[in-house]
């Protein structure tokens, strides 16, 4: 990314007239709203699983526990992701012109999917994981109903209906403002003047291209699994079911992430006093990252030995290249921005700021896990929650909040609190460090991960959820201080 | 002796339901040193017995030597039958399918040693050479036939999950059709049925052999899809319609892309957006 000193120009807004961009904000800030009380909700379901490991919470049943798994994993990612393309929606509407009835009609059809999913999980107890394997949602063992089935499919059914048309918006959206070579910066990649194409836009394509892959193998799956669950004779085989989920899930958190990586190229350079400039090589590997989002998930397949060796090889490959793009550039970027700049220290900056941080440090354990010969080791440990807690919470989360945290300000005019952002900051990165250092203690003692209790063999699992339970409580003061904070200009800016 | 259905190669539901009984199978064979008479035991589940170690019993073979099982298991890899040699019913076609897959799949005596042993207490060592000799196989290289005493067996048959009944009534003894194939004194795999195909033994040879095994079953013969074939014959592996199933999210996306993005070539030539031109 190239950067210059001068003073940032603002694009032309595309809001049609101020009415419209008070409705762009209401929703927004509703949005926010909403991924606040679902992570909470979400945090304490994690609390109550490390709680159960930690022998602390007996009265929670495996059954539960493990739909409690379910919902959480398949919960935060969910919520992060709408997070993301909610924030990144209300920041690009400063470029192109994405529709006001299908933002709204996402909010619905999110709340719709996460109303069936509670249900499959909180209430059918349906606990086969997000990654509800193949054929594992049909041998419940008498845990889960039938219903529990069918509403945990339809919601994700609602779901992905609902992203895909969202994500479809957006890209009609920026269709309008730019030719699809122009969003991703073609020009720029052949060395050609031309208009130039913002980072914010270019990585926000490539995420939303990426998504519509993502989204293209989640229908697949459900339509493969429809067709079983109806009881026709056909079945489905296992290894191509697990080869789609995790193109889907793989790229579903991808895509998040890219996501949150737009929001702070959008919002960090205006804080430093520096603009951002698409050059040669932030095109290049941005638009390598599309291609290679659709390969690297073969790392999730390690283990299938019938899985073919090429395709364990490129899953290998694909995911030490795609960290060039998504975390080298980034992070350069990022410093680079706050290098010698006077930059306005508040929450918006720091959790950007650290989120860039945190997805690389989660990046570089992800990296380690991709390894053939350390997946051997650290596949199904502790290690792996450990990776995708660092660059998910401490990474793309961060980046949300500090979005979050803009937005308030922006519609309220409330000042800056540098003191109480500063501690909000420090609690959370204390407590959600913590987190995911015990949990990665715990990989590198071969520890099993989606183990509702541990057996007197893994008692040290026990004692790593014991003590990650203070640096939980840290977290959750740290979350708590950011709410009230951040919450309250939301709830304002609702309100108005 | 009576005749157990041949677990068919793909009958995955007749599996399932074998290992919904298993944990009463496994009772049962835990409770059964004296193999008493009742409702006949399910046949051997495979995943039960998976690398547990096999008992290292003594046998006499036909030529009176005498032998220790764990002393063939470090010369090679074994595939090891149990059968009596008065047996009119299932052994005979077992060790007929048996002696013909081993021949076309080749490497006896090389790769691995088979080791046919009686169970009955009552058979000797020249009935087993009898028997050998009506299969032809006396004196192939790689086979060997011999008889244990009666503790011996069933410490045997208990380790790789085999049952032997006595059926007082026609005075024989009721068992499966099985082989187990064992690497360094544990069970590797367990074939069960009286037909012992050879593309099923030419997997388990590749197994002793630490090759790897590109198959796993499937949990039916009606698979819409399936990204890759498997060649049982040469164990290699093939593409399938499936694949195309995890090209087409790509493929959906390229058409997607151009179809959204036709025509906006001219937008991009301005450098100040007009938000009246976007609708």
């Amino acid at each position: 990314m190239a950067a210059s000193d001068a003073v940032p120009v603002s694009p032309a807004t595309a809001r049609e007239s101020d009415a419209e961009a008070r409705l762009w904000r209401r929703l927004t800030v509703a949005w926010m709203l909403i991924v606040f009380a679902l992570f909470l909700v979400l945090l304490l379901l994690g609390l109550a699983m490390r709680l159960s490991q930690a022998n602390l919470l007996q009265k929670l049943t495996p059954e539960y526990f493990y739909a409690i798994l379910t919902l959480h994993g398949l919960g935060m990612v969910g919520t992060w992701f709408v997070g993301a393309m909610a924030g990144v929606s209300y920041q690009l509407t400063r470029f192109a012109r994405p529709s006001l009835g299908v933002a709204r009609f996402a909010l619905l059809g999110t709340l719709l999917g996460v109303v069936l999913l509670i249900a499959a999980t909180l209430v059918g107890r349906f606990g086969t994981g997000w990654y509800f394997l193949h054929p594992l949602p049909f041998y419940s063992a008498g845990v889960w109903p039938q219903w529990a089935v069918g509403a945990f499919f339809a919601g994700l059914g609602v779901l992905g209906v609902t992203w895909t048309v969202w994500t479809l918006d957006l890209l009609r959206a920026l269709a309008r403002r730019y030719s699809l070579g122009g969003a991703l910066a073609w020009p720029t990649l052949r060395g050609r003047s031309g208009p130039e194409t913002p980072p914010f836009v270019l990585v926000t394509t490539a995420s939303l291209l990426s998504g519509l892959a993502s989204f293209a193998a989640a229908v697949i799956v459900l339509v493969l699994y429809l067709a079983e669950w109806l009881g026709t004779d056909v079945k489905n085989d296992p290894l191509l079911m697990k080869n789609l989920i995790f193109f889907f899930g793989h790229g579903l958190v991808n895509v998040t992430m890219y996501l949150g990586v737009a929001l702070v190229y959008d919002l960090l350079p205006p804080l430093t006093g520096k603009t951002l400039k698409t050059n040669r090589l932030v095109a290049a590997a941005w638009n390598l990252a599309i291609g290679l989002v659709l390969v690297v998930y073969f790392h999730h397949l390690y283990m299938d030995f019938i899985q073919p060796r090429a395709l364990q090889y490129i899953g290998q490959i694909g995911s030490y290249l795609i960290s060039i793009p998504a975390a080298v550039i980034s992070i350069f970027t990022v410093l680079y921005l706050v290098y010698r700049s006077p930059v306005r220290w508040n929450l918006t900056s720091l959790f950007l700021y650290f989120g860039v941080m945190g997805w690389a440090i989660g990046g570089v354990q992800a990296v380690i896990d991709s390894t053939i010969a350390a997946n051997f080791r650290f596949h199904n440990t502790l290690w792996v929650p450990s990776h995708f807690h660092t660059y998910y919470l401490l990474g793309v989360v961060m980046m949300i909040l500090a979005f979050a945290s803009h937005l308030g300000r922006e519609a309220t005019g409330v000042p800056d609190r540098p003191g109480l952002a500063r501690l909000t900051a420090t609690l959370f990165l204390l407590g959600g460090y913590g987190l995911v250092v015990m949990f990665a203690f715990g990989g590198a003692h071969s520890v099993p991960r989606r183990y509702s209790i541990y057996p007197q063999e893994l008692a040290q699992g026990a004692l790593y959820a014991r003590v990650s339970l203070l640096f939980i409580t840290v977290l959750v003061v740290g979350i708590l201080l950011y709410l009230w904070d951040t919450a309250r200009n939301c709830w304002k800016a609702m309100s108005a | 002796m009576g005749y157990r259905p041949q677990l068919l190669e793909g009958d995955v539901g007749l599996r399932r339901r074998i290992r919904r009984l298993a944990a009463a199978a496994l009772l049962l064979l835990a409770s059964a040193p004296g193999f008493a008479a009742g409702s006949p035991p399910p046949r051997p589940v495979e995943d039960f017995y998976l690398y547990r170690p096999v008992s290292a019993i003594h046998f006499t073979d036909t030529r009176g030597e005498v032998h220790q099982l764990s002393d063939a298991w470090k010369q090679r890899p074994l595939l090891v039958a149990l059968v009596f040699a008065r047996c009119a019913e299932i052994c005979p076609p077992f060790l007929r399918s048996f002696a013909e897959a081993v021949r076309t799949v080749g490497g006896a005596g090389r790769e691995y040693d088979v080791v046919v042993l009686s169970f009955d207490p009552r058979d000797t060592a020249s009935d087993m050479a009898a028997v050998a000799a009506r299969h032809g196989l006396a004196g192939v290289p790689g086979w060997t036939f011999g008889v244990t005493s009666a503790a011996e067996a069933g410490s045997l048959a208990r380790s790789v999950g085999f049952w032997i009944r006595w059926d007082a009534e026609r005075e024989l003894y009721d068992h499966p059709a099985m082989l187990a194939a064992v690497d360094r004194g544990r069970v590797v795999r367990l074939l069960v049925g009286a037909t012992v195909p050879p593309r099923r033994l030419r997997e388990v040879v590749w197994e002793l052999r630490r090759d790897l095994v590109s198959t796993y079953p499937l949990p039916s013969e009606k698979v819409l899809f399936r990204c890759f074939g498997y060649d049982p014959r040469t164990g290699s592996l093939t593409l399938e319609w499936g694949l195309l199933l995890l090209l087409a999210p790509g493929m959906f996306t390229v058409v997607c892309a151009a179809w959204i993005f036709r025509g906006g070539r001219r937008a991009d030539l301005r450098h100040d957006f007009d938000p009246k031109a976007v609708r």
